[in-house]
């Protein structure tokens, strides 16, 4: 383990022991002891509520960060490559951008219903604009002389497509998609909170009307570990893997 | 074998009205090596880009093998092309960046190593272009240039900003790879010394816009090389 890891590894355990210190000498319910967190997470784990729930939660966000990756991307290309769709598009997107992700969702459900659908559409229009800014700057920095020595050589458009165009996006993608992992996990929740009876956003809400910050917290702790395990197995190789040819 | 008829009446710069060619027109046999010479701002690369067809905007036809590319679809030559920067894909490996420009079929494998052995560049196939020199990049560029085995091969100013030792070797690679294969050749320069060294023929460029005002014939028994003393290939003389 280097350095840096073990310095990580130290200021959490030190914000973990303070935590129980102080949970130890308040000894008030609204600042439940990690290790109560903890035994909590457990039995949430063992009755099995738990992981239904953060299934739920995953498979929505699973299906809004795909709709909006694959929508976002198209369209950040769109407007990167071609000036003409930049100016028809730009005031939509700006548009787009400043909305408040609480009225999209309060108009999906109005308009479509509570519905998945709805929680997924309205997750997937708060996210696409972030999409397509990046990817649209990634598409505006493409190197044309590198699409030459393709057109020169007639590269089959589908291999130029892969091999030339797309790898000078890869960081571009790699931005959006993180960013857009962790737009989508905050916005998933409140989606679940306000009109769906499943999902970890829901759990949240009611744990929240009996001021059960225990479960909140448990519930909160399985979530972000989630995260970070997506990030460690998913992102991080994902990131290295396209970035390998980096001295 | 392919010949190539250059016909340009008029070429804009894409900004603005600026004439970059005009009334520009020479032929070159197949398989002969030709130079374009010409000042800095001659059109040089327009003129080559228009050949390789990455600019169809100019009024007149390129004709190759008689057949004019601007009405094609599939361009009608193997074309190998080589740019004053070695212009390699950075996230692909040498082996790769050749790959990349053939078939894939099983037997390229066998080429490639062939080829990186001829440019002197045997083991480095797993190498990425950042952790090559330039000079290394300039033959890993040239290596790609013939492993289309191009029947017609553009290159502009592919040497350009070597030191005279490393473009001297490339010169001979070049001349090497040549030999073998025997493409039509267009090679831009401003060098005169390197065109000498090089081509069977030198086309004079004026300056903007670009029209041909000589040709030269080059000649001189091959290998030739650049005797630094008489700032020209030994036994050259200007008609």
């Amino acid at each position: 383990m280097t350095r840096d890891r073990w310095l990580n590894a130290a200021v959490l355990a030190g914000f973990f022991l303070l935590w129980q210190l102080t949970a130890q000498i308040l000894e008030s319910p609204s600042l439940p002891a990690p290790t109560t967190v903890l035994i909590a997470l457990g039995q949430q784990l063992a009755s099995g509520e738990l992981l239904y729930h953060l299934g739920i939660t995953l498979w929505r966000v699973l299906i809004a960060f795909t709709v909006s990756m694959l929508i976002g991307t198209c369209l950040g290309i769109l407007m990167g490559r071609y000036r003409l769709a930049n100016s028809a598009l730009d005031g939509l997107l700006v548009l787009g951008l400043n909305t408040p992700a609480l009225v999209t969702i309060i108009l999906c459900y109005i308009w479509f219903g509570l519905v998945d659908a709805a929680a997924i559409t309205a997750v997937a229009i708060n996210k696409i604009p972030t999409v397509i800014v990046t990817v649209r700057e990634g598409a505006r920095a493409v190197d044309r002389k590198l699409l030459d020595v393709a057109d020169g050589f007639r590269i089959p458009r589908y291999r130029k497509l892969l091999r030339v165009y797309l790898p000078q996006l890869y960081p571009y993608l790699m931005a959006a998609a993180r960013s857009g992992l962790a737009l989508i996990w905050k916005i998933v929740l409140i989606v679940e909170l306000l009109g769906r009876s499943n999902g970890v956003g829901f759990q949240l809400g009611t744990y929240f009307q009996f001021f059960d910050i225990t479960n909140i917290l448990a519930y909160t702790f399985a979530f972000a570990s989630v995260v970070l395990f997506v990030e460690a197995v998913v992102m991080r190789p994902i990131d290295k893997f396209i970035s390998r040819w980096r001295s | 074998m392919t010949d190539l008829a250059i016909n340009i009446e008029r070429k804009l710069y894409p900004t603005g009205n600026i004439v970059a060619l005009k009334d520009l027109s020479f032929s070159v046999e197949s398989g002969k090596f030709v130079a374009l010479v010409g000042p800095s701002g001659a059109g040089k690369t327009t003129l080559l880009n228009t050949i390789l067809g990455l600019d169809k905007h100019f009024e007149g036809d390129v004709l190759v093998n008689n057949q004019s590319m601007k009405e094609l679809e599939d361009y009608p030559a193997r074309v190998g092309c080589m740019f004053q920067d070695p212009r390699l894909m950075p996230w692909l490996s040498v082996a790769q960046n050749l790959e990349l420009v053939l078939e894939g079929r099983s037997s390229d494998k066998g080429h490639i190593r062939k080829l990186l052995k001829q440019v002197e560049l045997s083991g480095r196939e797993a190498s990425y272009p950042d952790q090559l020199s330039g000079g290394m990049q300039r033959r890993v560029a040239l290596a790609r240039a013939f492993a289309v085995k191009p029947n017609l091969l553009l290159m502009d100013e592919p040497f350009l900003s070597l030191d005279e030792p490393s473009a001297e070797r490339l010169r001979h690679l070049l001349y090497l790879l040549w030999q073998e294969l025997r493409p039509t050749v267009v090679f831009v320069t401003h060098n005169l010394r390197e065109a000498l060294a090089l081509a069977d023929e030198i086309i004079f460029l004026s300056a903007s816009p670009g029209t041909v005002i000589r040709r030269f014939s080059v000649d001189i028994e091959r290998p030739r090389r650049l005797d630094h003393r008489r700032q020209c290939p030994a036994g050259a003389s200007v008609a």
